[in-house]
């Protein structure tokens, strides 16, 4: 007999396993298969696993791509630790700036991101002519180094948000305890702070490196012939001249399985070692010299400048003429002209699935989130595993998944927009259900009992009690869904069809073809689009919290 | 006047018996408390009245109706919780008035109730103050209005009170006797603290692993424990065997440190004890001393402050107890 | 407040979802094209114009479209593949329904299905791209096996063969014109130590065109596009001799448009809109009456450009074989 206050979390983690198993589960089978069926698709055998790592270019990628995530991870880890100490204890200038700053390049395609870094240091960069001529030789932008530049410049955030407001949790009276029992100042942070903060950090840390392994736009610009494991998964799957869907599988859960491994990893570690803390204030601002308080403002400028070189770079490029490909330094609104004059119906495409999908990601994510954290059964754990689980796979993978099993059979999407709305779900599953997660943690289980105990169903005191404790949170996650969305490329490219070209696709086909001008006047325009909603939204969360 | 009836629960938690084969009879307009260390099963039986928790076996009746298979938010039960739980999202009065809304109370019978329930509690006047305007025994008054106003068949209190401070505690304690002496509602009463169960309750369940150790009023609990476990948990005592007091009998006892005296304070015909004074405690009104017997035992008594009688560490000292007072615990 | 925000987002999402709703009343034809956008923008719009037929493109890489296509095989969504290899139209003639076009005389017979399940459109010749800013004009290699000059090592850019169609073709023409077999792959092995292999097509030309790399392994019609937006780019057709990989226009099996679609293929192949094309884009036309000299873009009449025998069927059939061996040709020469 199911018990009476298991039935709204058993609702819940049923429908949730229907739909991931619909969407993301049942795709995936589809897609895999092919590595574990032998040539005639009959019978299982491993070998195109022993025939795939047998051979050394594939063996390469391996070691390239964790070589690469590493290096980006420890270098973003490190850059990015003092930066939100520096934000959230030291007095810097500026503070709410750099912080809604930081979060700007996420508006970003990658590709484009990367196609800004080539014409700025390229070989024949506007940066790199420059300095050569003042004789400074910046070396190639092209291969590890570079890729590990991008992605340190990208991905930092990942690490500094949660941070910032790691560090911001500290309760002081532990802080001053430890000076009160004689420890050096720089002997606090390391033995008392560090230990608070740190699985915060390594959450940032890991999130950055499941995206090295994922992105594709970055290497695929900048790697020039180092095989990198995204790329060689995709070309495998849809490259134009042997497409080899069996090695492509074999990669692809490859793939997988490394970040599910990094995300056991990390949840095994962050579950042996959970620091309740309980602040009732925010820790204060620390006194420091004029030295350490210049240093610092110019270390969190410095960064946070740089991280937007590129994005910067595409407005002004978009400002720029083009004559077909080729750039001509003079300013023209011809890029604007040409892409306005053409049909705006990619511009609302992306509003609407981008709307649609964060809609969607916070009504499946919240629940999810809900469910997972607050009931510690199996299938709360198994339902944790299957939503985090789109972390690990690219959206080319997810999405030719898509095509082959919505394409006949008992439901049919290909076609229309709901594929690409409930591909982009499927994909931004995993960051509602963690920061919906993250909320729940944080709202004492007795308030929902309390509730209950008054009359309501665990049904209604989840939506009149939980939902309006979570909101703000549940607000900027859909802010961050719908900002990701609107940049997103992989998965869109192989699902759009007929009218429903999106703003990154325009971007993507334009740069393709002799458009670099088209491009840069489209991101331009994605820019702004999602800026302006982005700040208008913060504003009204941060008023509703801070409000009456 | 519903009473509660609670027939052979049992819960289990992985390899911990939580709850053992619990049978308890709670009278109607009762004040009954449920007291033990932590992890005794204390909690884990009310939240299977409240229907947080399931049972195992057994059930649990509000008069004649069984309830343990009923929904908790069915139960018409007013909870009152340790961290009082108080929705931060909503007014003073909205917490109050929540349990109304769900029963669909009209509104003008809500407010009326509402401003009642706010009276009761002596929080007039702070219906449209924000929960974190509020101290913490603001918050627990709150807390205590929300779940009267719904008119509960029961009231439950999951160790309401420690998170106040101590002096606090001592006042709301007898608060919340006396509202319920006065509503006539049964309550049930989580605490791990017998001084504050002896103080508000009228019967009291002394829990260990999940059995109930023994069902009393506080005095008898108090003074005749029905375990060594019962002797230890309600208080100081000395838990002797009945030969380290020269009696012949082999059983423990336990002597409570208040039945003993200095000999010459003492009527004659109470027994005698000879020892050495180990340990001196001034504790304002009460003074602890530690005696060890010539057997080497100490044992521990209680006397009132007494300026006039100076007891040092290293006095010899005759020490006299009430015979009658000495209980044998199985 | 919070009521605000919550209907606040209902209104725009509402608005937004009434805002796509809008019919689509018109004739329409749903083309997958490996085309770029501007070849795509410049004919769809031309086409509507004068047809009243509205386009809607489904533009991606041609391996993308295939899959798409195979997938789709049940219930397709397209009406018409445009822009990709005889290769491609080849091995996946299944797809297609057979309609004779009315340019079927003016496209020489190579250039077609015999069961006219396609038809070509034009010709990419594999060329050598030259940026003259960072090698003047006179300096530059003139043959493939002036490639193979140590001096240019990291300097030619390459599409990866896994990913281009065209790469791939350049690679097994080489390995025949340096003796085939182990000779000719010995070669090319040589000539990969010189290359940086990009992901992309469009990687080699950008990098070209912006200076990135000096020198390009590359098809015909990026120099003179790069050249007239004013690019120091120019082209260099080998003295060896080369081969060229031609693209053409399918009609899907089953597509709810054909009728559309046909006019399409009609369309796309008549000789005015072919000289449009070929003046805006520089696309090599296989009608062979388009007079190239009195076109802009001073690309050469195939009559004057030495080709080779390229066997695109036999290294069509061997391509997962090959292309294991080129990718271990590749790795081994890093």
């Amino acid at each position: 007999m199911i018990g009476h206050q298991q039935r709204l979390p058993l609702t819940i983690a049923a429908l949730g396993l229907l739909f991931l198993g619909v969407f993301l589960v049942w795709p995936l089978v589809n897609v895999f298969g092919a590595s574990v069926l032998d040539s005639e698709g009959q019978s299982f055998t491993l070998a195109n696993y022993v025939k795939m790592l047998g051979r050394p270019f594939y063996r390469a990628a391996i070691v390239n791509t964790l070589g690469i995530g590493a290096a980006a991870t420890v270098i973003t880890t490190v850059l990015a630790v003092p930066l939100a100490f520096s934000l959230a204890r030291l007095p810097i200038p500026g503070k709410a700036a750099i912080l809604a700053l930081a979060a700007m390049p996420l508006v970003l395609p990658s590709f484009v991101s990367a196609y800004a870094i080539v014409l700025l240091l390229g070989n024949s960069g506007l940066l790199t002519v420059w300095l050569k001529g003042i004789g400074l030789d910046i070396g190639s932008i092209y291969g590890a180094s570079g890729i590990v530049l991008v992605y340190t410049l990208t991905l930092y955030p990942y690490v500094l948000l949660p941070t910032v407001a790691a560090f911001k949790a500290v309760d002081v009276s532990m802080e001053e305890a430890a000076q009160n029992l004689g420890s050096s100042p720089a002997r606090t942070v390391r033995t008392v702070i560090l230990p608070i903060v740190l699985p915060a950090i390594l959450a940032g840390a890991l999130l950055v490196f499941i995206e090295t392994l994922e992105n594709f736009g970055v290497p695929f610009v900048l790697a020039e012939d180092l095989p990198i494991f995204a790329v060689e998964a995709f070309k495998l799957f849809i490259g134009e001249t042997a497409p080899n869907p069996a090695s492509a599988g074999v990669l692809a859960t490859l793939l997988i399985l490394t970040t599910v491994l990094v995300l056991l990893i990390q949840r095994h570690f962050l579950s042996s070692r959970r620091f309740a803390t309980n602040a009732r204030q925010t820790p204060p601002i620390l006194k420091v010299g004029p030295g350490v308080r210049i240093v610092a403002t110019v270390y969190c400028w410095t960064i946070v400048l740089l991280a937007l070189v590129p994005f910067f770079a595409i407005v002004v490029l978009s400002f720029l003429e083009f004559r077909g490909p080729v750039l001509h330094g003079r300013f023209s609104l011809d890029n604007f002209a040409t892409l306005f004059a053409r049909d705006m119906r990619p511009l609302a495409n992306t509003l609407m699935f981008a709307s649609a999908a964060a809609l969607c990601t916070g009504l499946i994510g919240v629940p999810i989130g809900y469910v997972v954290t607050r009931w510690r059964t199996g299938v709360a754990t198994l339902l944790d595993v299957v939503a985090t689980l789109p972390f690990a796979v690219a959206g080319t993978v997810l999405a030719i998944g898509f095509v082959v099993s919505f394409n006949a059979g008992p439901v049919i999407l290909t076609g229309g927009p709901l594929i690409l709305v409930l591909a982009y779900t499927v994909r931004k599953i995993p960051f509602a259900v963690r920061s919906a997660g993250a909320i729940v943690h944080q709202i004492d289980p007795s308030l929902e009992e309390a509730s209950i105990s008054l009359g309501r169903s665990p049904l209604q005191t989840f939506l009149r009690i939980v939902v309006p404790l979570m909101l703000g949170g549940i607000v900027s996650g859909v802010v961050l869904t719908w900002v990701t969305v609107a940049s997103e490329l992989s998965a869109t490219v192989v699902l759009y069809s007929g009218p429903w070209r999106t703003m990154t696709v325009v971007m993507f086909q334009a740069l393709e073809g002799g458009g670099a001008g088209i491009a840069t006047a489209a991101a331009s325009t994605l820019i702004v689009v999602t800026l302006i909603p982005v700040a208008l939204l913060y504003r009204l969360v941060r008023r509703y919290e801070l409000g009456s | 006047m519903s009473g509660i009836v609670i027939k052979d629960a049992s819960r289990r938690f992985g390899s911990v018996q939580a709850v053992d084969h619990v049978d308890l009879t709670v009278e109607g307009g009762e004040f009954f408390t449920l007291l033990g260390p932590s992890g005794c099963g204390k909690t884990t039986l009310l939240r299977m009245i409240a229907g947080f928790c399931e049972l195992d076996s057994g059930e649990i009746l509000f008069g004649d109706t069984r309830i343990d298979r009923l929904s908790a938010h069915v139960r018409n039960i007013g909870m009152v919780f340790q961290n009082y739980a108080v929705f931060p999202n909503l007014t003073v009065a909205g917490n109050v008035a929540y349990g109304l809304m769900a029963r669909r109370v009209p509104a003008d019978e809500s407010a009326r109730r509402v401003e009642e329930a706010l009276a009761l509690v002596q929080l007039s006047g702070f219906g449209e103050r924000k929960p974190h305007q509020l101290s913490g025994g603001q918050l627990q008054r709150v807390a205590i209005a929300r779940a009267l106003v719904i008119r509960p068949q029961v009231l439950l209190f999951d160790e309401p009170l420690s998170n106040l401070d101590a002096r606090l505690r001592v006042s709301m304690r007898g608060e919340i006797r006396a509202l319920q002496k006065s509503l006539g509602i049964t309550a049930i009463y989580v605490t791990h603290d017998q001084e504050e169960a002896m103080s508000v309750s009228d019967r009291i369940a002394l829990m260990n692993a999940g059995k109930l150790e023994q069902v009393g009023v506080p005095a008898d609990i108090y003074r005749k424990p029905a375990s060594r476990f019962a002797a230890e948990f309600m208080g100081t005592t000395n838990l002797l065997e009945a030969r380290q007091l020269g009696l012949a009998a082999p059983v423990w006892v336990s002597l409570r440190p208040e039945a003993l005296r200095f000999a010459d304070e003492a009527p004659a015909d109470w027994p005698r004890l000879q020892g050495i004074v180990a340990r001196v405690e001034l504790l304002g009104p009460l003074t602890r001393i530690d005696v060890t017997l010539g057997s080497g035992t100490v044992i521990r008594m209680a006397t009132l402050d007494a300026p006039h009688r100076a007891v040092a560490v290293g006095d010899a000292v005759t020490l006299a107890y009430e015979h009658a007072r000495l209980t044998v615990v199985p | 407040m919070r009521g605000s925000t919550v209907r606040w987002l209902v209104t725009v999402a509402s608005l937004l979802v009434l805002g796509a709703g809008n019919a689509w009343a018109q004739k329409k034809l749903v083309v997958y094209t490996a085309n770029e956008s501007t070849l795509n923008d410049l004919v769809f719009s031309a086409f509507k114009k004068e047809t009243g037929i509205e386009v809607e493109p489904v533009a991606a890489g041609s391996g993308v479209l295939v899959r798409r296509l195979q997938a789709e095989k049940a219930r397709p969504l397209g009406d018409i593949i445009w822009g990709v290899s005889r290769s491609l139209l080849q091995t996946n003639k299944a797809l297609f329904e057979p309609y004779v076009s009315k340019n079927k005389d003016a496209t020489p017979a190579e250039y077609r299905d015999p069961d006219d399940l396609w038809i070509g459109n034009n010709l990419h010749l594999l060329v050598i791209l030259q940026n003259t800013k960072l090698v003047p004009a006179d300096r530059g290699p003139k043959s493939w096996a002036d490639l193979l000059d140590p001096k240019w090592k990291g300097k030619i850019a390459f599409t990866d063969p896994a990913n281009s169609g065209s790469a791939y073709a350049t690679v097994t023409m080489l390995v025949d014109l340096w003796g085939g077999g182990d000779a000719g792959w010995k070669k090319v092995g040589a000539l990969f130590k010189n290359l940086k292999v990009l992901n992309r097509s469009s990687l080699v030309f950008q990098g070209v065109g912006n200076g990135e790399y000096p020198l390009g392994i590359s098809l015909e019609y990026a120099g003179p596009l790069w050249a007239a937006g004013g690019a120091p780019v120019k082209v260099v057709y080998p003295s060896d001799g080369t081969t060229f990989s031609m693209e053409g226009v399918g009609i899907v099996k089953g597509g709810s448009n054909t009728d559309q679609a046909k006019a399409f293929v009609d369309y796309i192949n008549r000789k005015d809109v072919r000289e449009t094309i070929l003046k805006a884009t520089f696309r090599r036309p296989t009608r062979a009456d388009v007079d190239l000299t009195k076109l802009p873009g001073n690309m050469p009449p195939l009559s004057e450009v030495k080709l080779i025998k390229y066997d695109e069927e036999g290294w069509t059939e061997k391509r997962t074989k090959t292309m294991e061996q080129i990718k271990d040709a590749i790795q081994d020469s890093r």
